[in-house]
C-alpha cells in the first residue's frame, strides 16, 4: 500500500461540475441472489418481492431458485410463475423484480453455482459440464454471475479454480465477491488475473424471509450497487452486462453508499483500447451518514494508490502512466464503521506506441485465442475487423458498434474450424458519420 | 493449335472438417502466377507453370530454369527457383520456394513484449509427367513444406494429380490439388487439407500471338469460381498478360492481374518477366523473374 508519487492527486471540492458529468446514470440497489420455497428457501415469489420492496426498501430483487436436478430444484411451472410475478411487481422507476435461476451443483462432480437472469425458461444443462454450461449461457446472452466462489474447496472445483476460457469471456458478467457473511476478494482478484472480465456484486443468498435486508453475523448487509439510466428491466440488465456495478457491505443504520470509478467518459466495467499511456481516473465516493476513511485504487490486482480521508462525499482524481498492455483498475472503499465497497474494474488496453504495425494481437503468436488491438479513432461508431490468410482469403469477420471495442479472435474460421498455423492479415475499419479509417496489421498462429 | 472446350465441374465425395487458410506450397512462385492467378493451368510454358500442371511435363523437349523474387503485401516477400527437364517420353520438374512473412512483435496474453518473431516457410516441389496413352498425359506433384515460427516447426506434404488430353486442336486439363495426409494444426491435432478441383482449356489465335485460357476452380467448402487468362505477343520478344480471378472470397485482392514477359530467343532462350496485382489497402503483389531454356 502506498501513495504513488507518480500520480497526481487532487481533491475536488467543486462537486457541482462533477455531479453534472455524473448525471447520466443513477445508482440503484439490488439483491441479486435469493431463494424461495420453490427451491430451498421459504415462502413464495410474491411474498419475497413484496418484502424486498416494502420492508427492505431496495430497488431491485432477483429470485434465483436452484435449477440443479435435485429434489429441491425449481420446476418449470414454478419458474414461469416467478417470471409472471416479477412482471407484476415491476414498476418502472420504483421497483424491479427479476426472475433468475441458480444453475450448477455444489459437489465434487459439479462446478459451482452460477446465477442467470431473465432467461425465458429453465435451462437444460449438464451440471458436470462447466464448458457446456458456459456455452449455453454465452448463446443465451443474458447476464450471468459466478456465485460464492469458495476457494480451495475439495467439495467443489470452484469453476475449475476460476480457470479462464477466452471463448466465454462474454458469457460471465459478475462475480459474487460478497455472499452473506463471506467476502471473496481474493477470488475476485484471481478471476480478474486469470483473464475474466467480471464486475463486482454483493448479495444475501437469502434462504429465510429476509429478502433484501438479511443482516450478517457482523451486523452488515450486502447489496449490489448498479449504475443505470432508469429503474427498468432493460436498463438494469444492460448495466449488469456492462458490469456497471459495485459490491457493497454496510451497516443498516449507515444509510446508502455510492461508489463510481471513471476514466474520462468511461465507467467501471468498460473494456476499451487507448493509444495514450497516460490514464486519468475519477473516483466518486458518497455516503449518507458515515465518512470514508480510506480509498484504494487497485491496479492489475495490487493496491497502487490510496487516499486517507474523513469525508462523506469526495472526488479523487488521479493520473497514472501505464506501460502498454492489458490493465484493470478498481476501487475499494472503507468507511469509519467498517463498511466496505468494491467497484467493478475498468479494463483498459494501452496500445504500444512503437509497435511495428498499427493492428496487433495479444498474444502473438496466437495459440488459442487473442485480442485484436488497434488505435481507436475519435468519432468512430462502428468497428469491423476482417482477417485474411496470406493468400487473401477471408477467414473471419466481426462487427461491433462499440467504438474502441476489444475484439477477440479464437483462431477459428467463419465455419468454426481451427485455422492452420501460419500468418494472417488483419484489417480494422473504424467508421463514423464523417469518415472511415482503415488500419492493418498481421499476426501469426502457432500452436 | 488448341481449341475451346467447356468442362462441367462436379466436386463431390470430399467430406471432412478442414480449416481455412492457405497452404504454403500454394503461394505464387512466379510473375505469371501473380498476373494470371491460377489460370496458368495450361497457359504458360514457364517452369513454374509447368510444375503447376505436371501433366504438361510430358510434352517438354527442352530444359529450363527460372528464378523469381516476389514482393507481397504487408511486407511479406518470397523467392523461388524452378527447373524442368525432359526424360524420354516424360518430363520432370523441381522447385523450391522461400517465404518470409516479415518481423512481428511478439506479445504475451496481457500485452507484455516478448521480442520479435519472423515466421518463414520453405516449400519444395517435385513433379513428373508422362504420356499415358495416345494423346492422354498424366502427371503427379509431390509438395512439402516446413513452416517455422520461433522454435516451432510444422512439417507437411501433399500431392497433386493431373491429366491433360490433346485431340487435334483441343487440349483439356483436369487437376486435383492438395491430396495428402492431414495438415498439422499442432502436434496432436491435424486437419484434412482443403482439396481443389481445377479444370481448364485454352486456345491460341492469330498464329499463336494470342492465347486464351478458361479455368474453373472448385475448392472444398467454397464456391467454385472462374479464372481467365490472356497472353498476347505483339512482338516475338514481348508478351503481355492479363488475368482475371473470380474468387469472391478474396475481397481485398483485385480480380485483375497484369504481367509482361521479354524474351530473347536463340541457341538458348532468355526471359525476364514481371507480374502485378493490387491488394487494395493491403498493398500490392509484384514479382520479377529471370529464366533460361536450352
Amino acid at each position: 500500500m502506498k501513495r504513488s508519487l507518480q500520480t497526481g492527486l487532487v481533491i475536488w471540492t467543486a462537486f457541482l461540475v462533477y455531479g453534472t458529468a455524473m448525471a447520466e446514470f443513477k445508482c440503484f440497489y439490488a439483491n441479486l441472489h435469493a431463494h424461495t420455497g420453490y427451491s430451498d428457501g421459504e415462502s413464495t415469489p410474491d411474498t419475497a418481492f413484496a418484502h424486498a420492496r416494502d420492508i427492505a426498501l431496495i430497488d431491485i430483487q432477483a429470485l434465483t431458485d436452484h435449477n440443479n436436478y435435485t429434489d429441491y430444484s425449481i420446476s418449470s411451472n414454478e419458474y414461469q410463475n416467478t417470471r409472471l410475478t416479477a412482471d407484476t411487481f415491476s414498476v418502472p422507476g420504483r421497483f424491479l423484480a427479476l426472475a433468475g435461476q441458480e444453475v450448477g451443483r455444489w459437489s465434487s462432480t459439479g462446478f459451482g453455482h452460477i446465477n442467470i437472469y431473465d432467461a425465458p425458461e429453465l435451462l437444460s444443462y449438464d451440471y458436470g459440464d462447466l464448458l457446456g454450461t458456459y456455452q449455453i449461457i454465452d448463446k443465451l446472452g443474458h447476464p450471468a454471475m459466478f456465485n460464492h466462489p469458495v476457494p480451495g474447496s475439495n467439495d467443489c472445483p470452484n469453476f475449475s479454480d476460476l480457470r479462464y476460457y477466452p471463448d466465454f469471456v462474454q458469457a460471465m458478467d459478475l462475480l459474487e465477491m460478497v455472499n452473506g457473511d463471506y467476502i471473496y476478494e481474493n477470488e475476485y482478484l484471481k478471476a480478474l488475473n486469470n483473464g475474466w472480465q467480471v464486475g463486482a456484486s454483493a448479495n444475501q443468498d437469502n434462504h429465510d424471509r429476509n429478502w433484501g435486508n438479511r443482516i450478517n453475523d457482523d451486523g452488515r448487509i450486502p447489496l449490489t450497487g448498479i449504475w443505470a439510466d432508469t429503474l427498468t428491466k432493460g436498463s438494469i440488465l444492460e448495466a449488469l452486462q456492462a458490469r456497471r456495478t459495485f459490491a457493497w457491505l454496510s451497516h443498516p443504520a449507515a444509510g446508502r453508499v455510492e461508489v463510481s470509478l471513471r476514466s474520462d467518459d468511461r465507467w467501471q466495467g468498460d473494456h476499451y483500447i487507448t493509444s495514450s499511456s497516460r490514464l486519468s481516473f475519477q473516483v466518486r465516493a458518497r455516503a449518507d451518514s458515515v465518512a470514508f476513511n480510506r480509498i484504494y485504487l487497485f491496479t492489475d490486482g495490487k493496491i497502487s494508490d490510496s487516499l486517507v480521508l474523513d469525508d462523506r462525499d469526495t472526488v479523487w482524481s488521479l493520473t497514472r502512466e501505464m506501460p502498454s498492455g492489458k490493465h484493470y483498475f478498481f476501487v475499494k472503499t472503507i468507511q469509519a464503521d467498517t463498511g466496505l465497497a468494491w467497484t467493478s474494474p475498468l479494463f483498459i488496453d494501452v496500445m504500444p506506441y512503437d509497435a511495428k504495425a498499427k493492428v496487433i494481437t495479444w498474444p502473438t503468436p496466437v495459440v488459442e485465442s487473442c485480442q485484436i488491438v488497434y488505435p481507436p479513432e475519435n468519432g468512430a461508431t462502428n468497428v469491423r475487423a476482417v482477417i485474411y490468410d496470406v493468400a487473401g482469403n477471408k477467414i473471419w469477420e466481426n462487427n461491433s458498434t462499440n467504438p474502441s471495442a476489444a475484439l477477440n479472435w479464437n483462431s477459428r474460421d467463419l465455419k468454426g474450424n481451427l485455422v492452420p498455423n501460419g500468418l494472417y492479415i488483419i484489417k480494422i475499419e473504424q467508421s463514423g458519420p464523417a469518415q472511415t479509417s482503415i488500419s492493418t496489421g498481421k499476426t501469426a498462429v502457432s500452436r | 493449335m488448341r481449341s475451346i472446350i467447356l468442362f462441367t465441374v462436379l466436386l463431390s465425395g470430399l467430406v471432412s472438417s478442414a480449416p481455412g487458410g492457405v497452404m504454403p506450397w500454394n503461394q505464387p512462385a512466379s510473375p505469371a502466377e501473380i498476373a494470371l492467378s491460377g489460370a496458368v493451368l495450361d497457359l504458360t510454358s514457364e517452369p513454374q507453370g509447368l510444375s503447376l500442371n505436371p501433366a504438361l511435363l510430358a510434352g517438354i523437349k527442352w530444359k529450363g530454369i527460372s528464378s523469381s523474387g516476389i514482393l507481397w503485401p504487408m511486407d511479406i516477400y518470397g523467392g523461388s527457383v524452378s527447373g524442368v527437364f525432359p526424360i524420354a517420353q516424360a518430363g520432370a520438374a523441381a522447385g523450391i520456394s522461400y517465404w518470409n512473412y516479415g518481423q512481428l512483435d511478439a506479445y504475451d496474453r496481457v500485452g507484455g513484449r516478448l521480442g520479435t518473431i519472423e515466421p518463414q516457410t520453405v516449400s519444395v516441389l517435385l513433379g513428373f509427367g508422362r504420356r499415358l496413352y495416345g494423346n492422354l498425359s498424366g502427371g503427379i506433384n509431390l509438395k512439402g513444406a516446413v513452416f517455422t515460427i520461433g522454435s516451432n516447426k510444422d512439417y507437411s506434404w501433399c500431392s497433386d494429380l493431373a491429366v491433360s488430353y490433346d485431340f487435334r486442336h483441343l487440349t483439356a486439363n483436369l487437376q486435383l490439388r492438395d491430396l495428402g495426409p492431414r495438415y498439422p494444426v499442432n502436434d496432436s491435432l491435424k486437419y484434412d487439407l482443403v482439396k481443389t478441383f481445377a479444370a481448364g482449356v485454352n486456345r491460341t489465335f492469330f498464329k499463336d500471338r494470342l492465347a486464351a485460357s478458361l479455368q474453373i476452380n472448385a475448392a472444398e467448402y467454397q464456391k467454385w469460381h472462374p479464372l481467365l487468362g490472356l497472353e498476347y505477343s505483339p512482338l516475338k520478344a514481348v508478351t503481355v498478360r492479363l488475368g482475371y480471378d473470380g474468387d469472391d472470397n478474396k475481397p481485398e485482392r483485385s480480380k485483375l492481374g497484369l504481367g509482361v514477359c521479354f524474351r530473347q530467343t536463340g541457341k538458348q532462350d532468355y526471359s525476364v518477366e514481371y507480374g502485378y496485382r493490387s491488394w487494395g489497402v493491403l498493398g500490392t503483389a509484384q514479382a520479377f523473374s529471370l529464366g533460361m531454356s536450352f
